[in-house]
C-alpha cells in the first residue's frame, strides 16, 4: 500500500466520520444551514427517483414528481417530529405524490381526445424481440401490478424497508402489508411464468 | 383464505425475515418435511433477488441544482399568504369593496331592481285592451252582474268572472260557472217594480255607465296577460246601490225597504273612483302581480279585439296551477310603501282566485254586510212578493201577499198575507193559509221614532218578545217597553211571587225522618 492509497483511505475514513445522519442534517437545516438540505437531497434523491420510476413504469414524469417531493420536504421539514426515520417520512411523501400524479393522469385522460389505451402496454409473452432485456421486462411486470400490491413490494424488495416501515409509509396495517407482498409475488410469478427458466 | 395460501404467505414473510422466531422454527421444520414448501421458499427468494436486481436509473448529477432553481422559482410564486388564505382574503376584499360601494350608493340596487321590474311589467302590460268588445256585454249581463256578481266571459257561459268572498275578505275569481250562480232578469225586475219610462231610462243610463266601467276593468293582451281592475268590487256595489235607488222611487217598494238604509248609503253618483281606478291585478302564466295601469281609452288600438282571448284565460289557469303560487306582489312606484303588501292567490286547473287587497276598496262604499241585506231583499222582492199592494183607507197601512213556497212546510205553494196597520202604533199581522192567524201579530209601539236605533222592520228582531198561547200557529209578539216602568214593576212582583211559591214547594217536598226506626242504645261492654 503506497502513500497515496493510505491517504485516500484516510480521507474516506475522515469522510465517513464526518457524515452526519439524517436527523442531524434536518436539525442543521432547521437552524438555518441551507446546505444541509442539499446533503439530504443528495443522499436520498436516487431512491426517490427509482421509487417513482418503478411505480409508474416510465421515466417521463420522474423529474417533475421528484422535484415536487423534495419541494414538499423543503417546506415541511420544520414540521418533522423525529418520531420515525426520515426515509419513512420521505417515502410517505413520495407515495402520496405518485398517487396524486396517477389521479391527475386519470382526470386528464377523461378530457383528452386521444387517451392512451392501457392494453397497449400489457406485457405479452412472446411479443418481445429475441434479444429482450430481462431487467426491463421485470420492471415492466412490476409496473403492471395493481398499485396496492406494487407499493409494498417495491418498498420491501427494492428499498429494503421492513413491514412496519412500509406500514408507516403507506398507512396500511402490517398484516395487510404481509398479505399484499405475498399476493404481489404470486402475481409477478404468473406474469413472468413464460420466462421462468431464464429468470427463476 | 385457504390454509395453503396462508402457509405460503408466511413463507413469503419468512423470506423477508419478518416471521416471529417461533413461527419461523415451525416453517423451517415444515420445509424439511415438505419439498413443496421448500420449493416455494426458494421461489420467493429468487423473486426477491430478481426485483432487487432491477437496474437502477443512472444517477442524475444535476438534480440538486435543478431542484434549487425549482424551489427558488416556487418560493417567488408563493406570496406572503398561504394558498388557503387567498380565497378568504379575496372574499373579504370583495366584501369590503361591495360594502363601500353600497354605502356610497344605497339607491343603486333599488334602482336596478325597479328598472328591471319596470321593464318586465311593461312587457306584460303592453297593449292591454278590453276583454269584452263593444256591445258584447248586454244590459242583462250588467244587471245580472249587479246582483249575482257573475259575468260570463265566453259565448257559452261556461266560464265566468265572479266576485267571491274568501275567509279574509273579498276576492275575484275566474272559474267555471256553477248552478249556484243566480240569474236575475232585468225584464222581470222592470215589470214587477212597474218602473215608468223615466225610471227605465235612468236604469238604462246606469247600466250603460257601468258597462263602460266593467269593459275597462277586464283587460287582456297578446302577451297572455289578463288584467282585472281591483275596483270591480266597488263598481259592483255602486251599480247595485244605484239600481236599488231607482227601485226605491217606487212607492210600494220603498215601504218595504228597511227604513234608513238608503239614507245610510252615500250618493253613489258622486263617488270618485279615480283613487283606485288604475289598480289592476295582472295574471300571466309566468306570474301574478298588482300594478298601476293607465289605459288610454281614446287610443285607436283600444278596441282592437284580442285573438284567442278565451284561450288566454284558460291557459293562464292551467299553466299557473302546478306552480302553486300563493302570493302575488304589489309593484308600485319607488318609495310606495304598499309595494311590500302581498295578496293571496289560489290557483287550480279550473279556477284562479285572488284576494282583493284592502287598499283597493273604496272607503265610502257600503259594507259587504249592508249589501248582503240589499241582495236578500231584492231577491225576496223578485221571487216572492206580490206587488199588487192593497192600501188601507187614509194611508193607515197596506198589505201584500207572499208565496209560501218553502218545501216541506205545511201550506206549501199557498200565499201568506202580510198586513201592516198603522192606525194604532204599528201592527203587523201574518195570515197563514188555512189557519186562524188572527192573533199572529207584531205590535210596534205608537211612536217608534222616539227609539234612536229603531229603523223600521230591521229593529224588530231584538225588541220582540214571543209568547206562545198554546194553540197552533198562534203567537203574540209584544214590544217589551210600551209601559216599561209599570211592566218592570209588575215583573218584579211576579218574580217575588214565583220565589215564594218555589220556597213553599220546597217545604212541601222536604224529606222527613223515618218514624219506624227505633233509636238504638249504645252497647256497654
Amino acid at each position: 500500500m503506497n502513500e497515496k492509497e493510505i491517504n485516500d483511505g484516510m480521507q474516506q475514513a475522515q469522510n465517513i466520520f464526518n457524515l452526519k445522519d439524517d436527523f442531524s442534517l434536518i436539525r442543521a437545516f432547521n437552524e438555518g444551514e441551507e446546505t444541509a438540505f442539499n446533503d439530504l437531497v443528495n443522499r436520498h434523491k436516487e431512491k426517490v427517483r427509482n421509487l417513482i420510476y418503478l411505480n409508474l413504469g416510465s421515466t417521463s414524469s420522474i423529474d417533475d414528481i421528484s422535484q415536487e417531493v423534495f419541494l414538499a420536504v423543503y417546506r415541511k421539514l420544520k414540521q418533522f417530529r423525529f418520531q420515525s426515520q426520515f426515509t419513512t417520512w420521505l417515502y410517505t411523501i413520495t407515495i402520496n405524490k405518485i398517487r396524486d400524479h396517477i389521479r391527475k393522469q386519470k382526470i386528464m385522460s377523461v378530457f383528452s381526445a386521444f387517451s392512451s389505451d392501457d392494453t397497449e402496454n400489457i406485457v405479452e409473452p412472446g411479443s418481445f424481440k429475441e434479444n429482450f432485456d430481462v431487467n426491463e421486462m421485470v420492471r415492466d411486470a412490476v409496473a403492471k401490478l395493481p398499485r396496492k400490491l406494487k407499493e409494498p413490494l417495491i418498498l420491501r424488495d427494492f428499498e429494503g424497508m421492513s413491514y412496519q416501515e412500509i406500514s408507516d409509509a403507506t398507512g396500511i396495517e402490517t398484516g395487510t402489508v404481509k398479505s399484499r407482498i405475498f399476493r404481489a409475488r404470486e402475481s409477478l410469478k404468473k406474469m413472468l411464468e413464460p420466462w421462468r427458466e431464464e429468470l427463476l | 383464505m385457504k390454509k395453503f395460501d396462508k402457509d405460503f404467505e408466511n413463507i413469503s414473510a419468512m423470506a423477508d425475515g419478518e416471521l416471529r422466531e417461533d413461527q419461523e422454527a415451525i416453517y423451517r421444520e415444515k420445509m424439511q418435511n415438505s419439498p413443496a414448501f421448500k420449493e416455494k421458499f426458494n421461489e420467493y427468494n429468487k423473486l426477491k433477488k430478481t426485483v432487487e436486481s432491477i437496474p437502477k436509473l443512472p444517477e442524475d448529477h444535476y438534480f440538486v441544482s435543478r431542484l434549487n432553481e425549482y424551489i427558488k422559482k416556487e418560493n417567488k410564486k408563493t406570496s406572503g399568504l398561504r394558498p388557503f388564505y387567498k380565497p378568504a382574503f379575496g372574499l373579504v376584499a370583495l366584501t369590503v369593496v361591495l360594502m363601500s360601494f353600497f354605502k356610497l350608493s344605497p339607491e343603486f340596487m333599488d334602482d336596478l331592481f325597479e328598472t328591471q321590474k319596470g321593464n318586465i311589467i311593461d312587457f306584460y302590460t303592453k297593449n292591454l285592451r278590453p276583454y269584452f268588445q263593444e256591445d258584447e256585454l248586454t244590459k242583462d249581463d250588467i244587471f245580472n252582474f249587479a246582483f249575482s256578481q257573475v259575468l260570463p266571459i265566453d259565448g257559452s257561459g261556461q266560464n265566468v268572472i265572479s266576485l267571491d268572498e274568501s275567509g279574509s275578505g273579498a276576492s275575484i275569481a275566474i272559474r267555471q260557472s256553477s248552478f249556484g250562480d243566480s240569474i236575475m232578469s232585468l225584464k222581470e225586475f222592470t215589470e214587477k217594480l212597474d218602473l215608468d219610462k223615466t225610471q227605465q231610462l235612468k236604469l238604462n243610463n246606469v247600466l250603460k255607465k257601468y258597462e263602460d266601467k266593467i269593459r275597462g276593468s277586464i283587460l287582456v293582451n297578446d302577451n297572455n296577460t289578463v288584467a282585472v281592475n281591483a275596483n270591480l268590487w266597488n263598481y259592483n256595489m255602486a251599480l247595485k246601490a244605484e239600481i236599488l235607488a231607482i227601485a226605491a222611487e217606487n212607492e210600494t217598494f220603498a215601504k218595504v225597504m228597511p227604513a234608513g238604509l238608503m239614507e245610510s248609503m252615500p250618493a253613489f253618483a258622486s263617488i270618485d273612483f279615480a283613487d283606485n281606478e288604475d289598480s289592476f291585478v295582472c295574471i300571466n302564466p309566468d306570474t301574478v302581480f298588482v300594478t298601476s295601469i293607465r289605459v288610454n281609452t281614446h287610443d285607436p288600438s283600444y278596441n282592437i279585439p284580442v285573438v284567442n282571448k278565451v284561450n288566454i284565460l284558460k291557459n293562464t289557469q292551467v299553466k299557473l296551477a302546478p306552480s302553486k303560487q300563493k302570493y302575488g306582489g304589489f309593484h308600485g312606484k319607488l318609495g310606495d310603501s304598499s309595494k311590500t303588501k302581498k295578496f293571496r292567490v289560489f290557483v287550480d286547473t279550473n279556477f284562479i282566485k285572488f284576494d282583493i287587497p284592502d287598499f283597493a276598496f273604496e272607503t265610502k262604499m257600503p259594507t259587504l254586510m249592508e249589501l248582503e241585506r240589499i241582495d236578500s231583499l231584492v231577491e225576496l222582492s223578485m221571487k216572492n212578493f206580490n206587488f199588487e199592494m192593497r192600501n188601507f183607507p187614509d194611508g193607515r197601512g197596506f198589505s201584500f201577499d207572499m208565496k209560501f213556497d218553502s218545501l216541506g212546510l205545511p201550506g206549501h205553494d199557498k200565499m201568506i198575507e202580510f198586513k201592516f196597520d198603522t192606525t194604532d202604533g204599528f201592527n203587523f199581522d201574518m195570515n197563514f193559509p188555512g189557519k186562524d192567524s188572527g192573533k199572529f201579530k207584531i205590535v210596534v209601539p205608537k211612536n217608534p221614532d222616539v227609539y234612536k236605533n229603531f229603523k223600521g222592520l230591521e229593529g224588530l228582531d231584538s225588541l220582540m218578545i214571543f209568547k206562545f198561547n198554546g194553540k197552533d200557529t198562534v203567537f203574540n209578539f209584544n214590544m217589551p217597553f210600551q209601559n216599561f216602568d209599570g211592566e218592570f214593576k209588575e215583573f218584579n212582583e211576579e218574580m217575588k211571587k214565583f220565589r215564594e211559591e218555589m220556597k213553599k214547594f220546597r217545604e212541601d217536598f222536604k224529606p222527613t225522618k223515618p218514624k219506624n226506626k227505633k233509636d238504638k242504645k249504645p252497647v256497654v261492654i
